[in-house]
């Protein structure tokens, strides 16, 4: 079985998603330059933005991108790699997070039931230093959950690091965002802080009249233990772990795309409408 | 020695929560009087206890007395009733949260209590939880709490109806009671003045003010969230009721030298203390609890002492009227926010540019 060639392009990251490419040496293998049909991984970069480098890489044959959103695009380059006409797979943060695509199929089947989603987001003091960010981060987790957020209100952030300089409080930086949503009719209450003493994790209810539905997971840069559980009148069903990083989903799913066996996870219609959100901050 | 023991009001409370209790607590604790205006509903539950029946707080003190009184009523009565239980000079009062409802009624509480005898404890279980005090000794031996540097409190109420819970506590007799639907202001004000106000108590030790509510929301068939904002840190707060799933009460507090995470048990059942995981900057991690005894027993243990043995009480009065005029402030800042457009609403439309 020949392995699908994978093209990286951009530098930021790139050591991880070469890691991951050498997860799968059985199905795929790393290439310094396209030469003809491949999959390419777009990552930012400092001195090409990620649609023109998007746009080399359909130039260059790509057959699938992945479209590393971690920095938070704008929209108009979002839609810059709309029109390119290649199926895109976006990657942000916890989107590809084996226990969110765990939950995004269990709230498949609650379509139309769901009531009120919960997100608690617990990262890293240095991930992002704007609140815009965290909330690209957020509303990319939700697109990925099947719940894409229309609405947003009731923003609020708050400043939680102190920044000393010579011994004199400078200023704080931000370290928690909180809003309320709505996608479509459906309520969502999001909350994002920055710890250095708490490890990094998710936790994402979702509540419907008969059944609620809840994930927990933890760095999405580590493969490690999650929990997805279901409960109702019947009773609970808790999914297995899958130890993979979010990275290792997101190339899983790009190699079935290539292969022609499956759509992209998420439309990058749907991510335009976020960062046009983000942007309205 | 036994004490006299009177129920003002005769519904959930009463028979889930202080009845078992009392039961657990003392021998020398004696049901002797059930008040309730649904006097079907007092007679039944009075009668496992050859207690009296009454209507009326007044009908009730004019009998052979009452040495504690057990205040479940609706809160409008509350003051009222204080005053009345007050002025007959009972000896303790444990009366159910709130203790009053407006800040109106908090300065006149504040009159009735000044020169009083009674001692009085609120029904604040998670105040009095064995869990909660043990990580708060070690944070103030520690010195965390005087660095005063919480920056965000969240607390988030997920539990399905509390009949669940009643059941499971008593054989329930349920009165013959078809409630309304509150209006929004209203079920969000009844939200955080009957269930916020379980925690209220806790979080005002680390963001002993609110100056403003960026938003808050009624959630469908009962719930609310609320974000309000004290000059250096965040409470962020979401309550959701009345659906099959599992029971979900936590309360997370982030500050710069330490970390808790607090999981609740629900209401009305009695599993024991809560459980409180602490992270301190140091990188150590220590849990605390579940204890088997949880917060309703403690109530009533301090109570039973402060009558008995005149021993000094965990939180004196004007503390519990100082948590709840906290609490009546944070329910106002909520009804402001609610009554308001959102400050900050953007709207997405598909293929806008």
């Amino acid at each position: 079985m020949s392995r699908v060639p994978i093209v990286v392009y951009g530098d930021e990251g790139r050591e991880r998603v070469l890691a991951t490419i050498a997860t799968a040496p059985s199905w795929c293998r790393a290439e310094e330059k396209a030469q003809g049909e491949h999959v390419a991984w777009v990552l930012p970069s400092a001195d090409e933005s990620l649609a023109d480098a998007a746009a080399r890489a359909a130039e260059d044959g790509a057959s699938v991108i992945v479209l590393d959103t971690l920095d938070a695009p704008d929209a108009q380059e979002l839609e810059r790699v709309a029109e390119l006409n290649v199926p895109v797979e976006p990657l942000s943060r916890w989107s590809h997070v084996p226990q969110v695509v765990q939950l995004a199929g269990l709230v498949a089947e609650s379509e139309g039931h769901v009531d009120l989603v919960d997100v608690r987001l617990q990262e890293r003091d240095a991930i992002a230093s704007e609140s815009s960010q965290d909330v690209w981060t957020v509303l990319s987790l939700l697109t990925a959950l099947g719940l894409p957020v229309d609405r947003l209100c009731g923003f609020s952030q708050g400043w939680a690091w102190p920044v000393w300089d010579d011994g004199e409080l400078v200023a704080f930086e931000e370290g928690q965002v909180a809003f309320d949503s709505f996608s479509g009719p459906v309520p969502v209450h999001v909350t994002l802080t920055r710890s250095r003493i708490s490890p990094v994790q998710a936790s994402i209810k979702v509540f419907a009249r008969t059944k609620t539905l809840k994930a927990r997971s933890g760095d999405p840069d580590v493969a490690g233990v999650g929990e997805v559980i279901r409960v109702d009148d019947s009773g609970s069903l808790t999914l297995p772990t899958i130890y993979e990083t979010g990275s290792r989903e997101a190339l899983k799913r790009a190699l079935a795309i290539a292969k022609g066996e499956a759509a992209p996870s998420t439309p990058i219609e749907a991510h335009i409408r976020n960062a046009r959100l983000k942007e309205s901050l | 020695m036994t004490l006299r023991v009177g129920l003002v009001g005769a519904g959930a409370a009463a028979q889930a929560i202080h009845l078992p209790t009392i039961a657990r607590v003392s021998r020398d604790l004696v049901v002797a009087e059930v008040m309730d205006p649904d006097v079907g509903l007092a007679t039944a539950v009075a009668a496992p206890h050859d207690a009296r029946v009454t209507a009326s707080v007044q009908e009730m003190l004019a009998g052979e007395g009452i040495d504690i009184a057990v205040v479940c009523s609706p809160n409008r009565f509350h003051l009222s009733q204080i005053k009345e239980l007050v002025a007959a000079g009972v000896k303790g009062i444990l009366m159910e949260k709130p203790l009053v409802t407006t800040l109106e009624e908090v300065e006149e509480l504040r009159s009735v209590l000044a020169d009083s005898e009674t001692k009085l404890v609120v029904g604040a279980m998670h105040s009095y939880d064995r869990a909660w005090l043990e990580a708060m000794r070690v944070l103030e031996e520690e010195g965390y709490l005087a660095l005063n540097d919480v920056y965000y409190v969240r607390d988030t109420v997920y539990l399905p109806a509390n009949s669940r819970f009643e059941d499971m506590a008593t054989t329930m007799v349920r009165p013959d009671r078809v409630g309304g639907k509150d209006a929004p202001a209203d079920l969000l004000r009844n939200g955080v003045l009957g269930l916020a106000i379980h925690d209220l108590p806790l979080i005002r030790r680390f963001i002993p003010q609110f100056d403003r509510a960026t938003h808050a929301s009624v959630l469908e068939p009962w719930g609310y969230t609320l974000t309000a904002h004290g000059p250096k840190g965040t409470l962020d707060t979401v309550a959701r009721m009345e659906g099959p799933w599992e029971p979900d009460w936590t309360l997370e507090i982030l500050s710069h030298g330490f970390e808790l995470d607090v999981r609740f048990t629900p209401s009305y059942v009695h599993p024991g203390s809560t459980t409180v995981r602490l992270r301190t900057r140091d990188g150590r991690e220590r849990t605390f609890g579940p204890y088997p005894d949880d917060g309703y027993d403690a109530e009533w243990r301090e109570l039973l002492a402060a009558v008995t043995e005149d021993a000094p009480l965990r939180y004196d009065a004007r503390t519990l009227i100082d948590d709840v005029e906290y609490a009546i402030k944070c329910a106002d800042l909520a009804g402001e926010a609610l009554a308001q457009e959102p400050k900050w609403s953007v709207t997405a439309e598909v293929g806008a540019k």
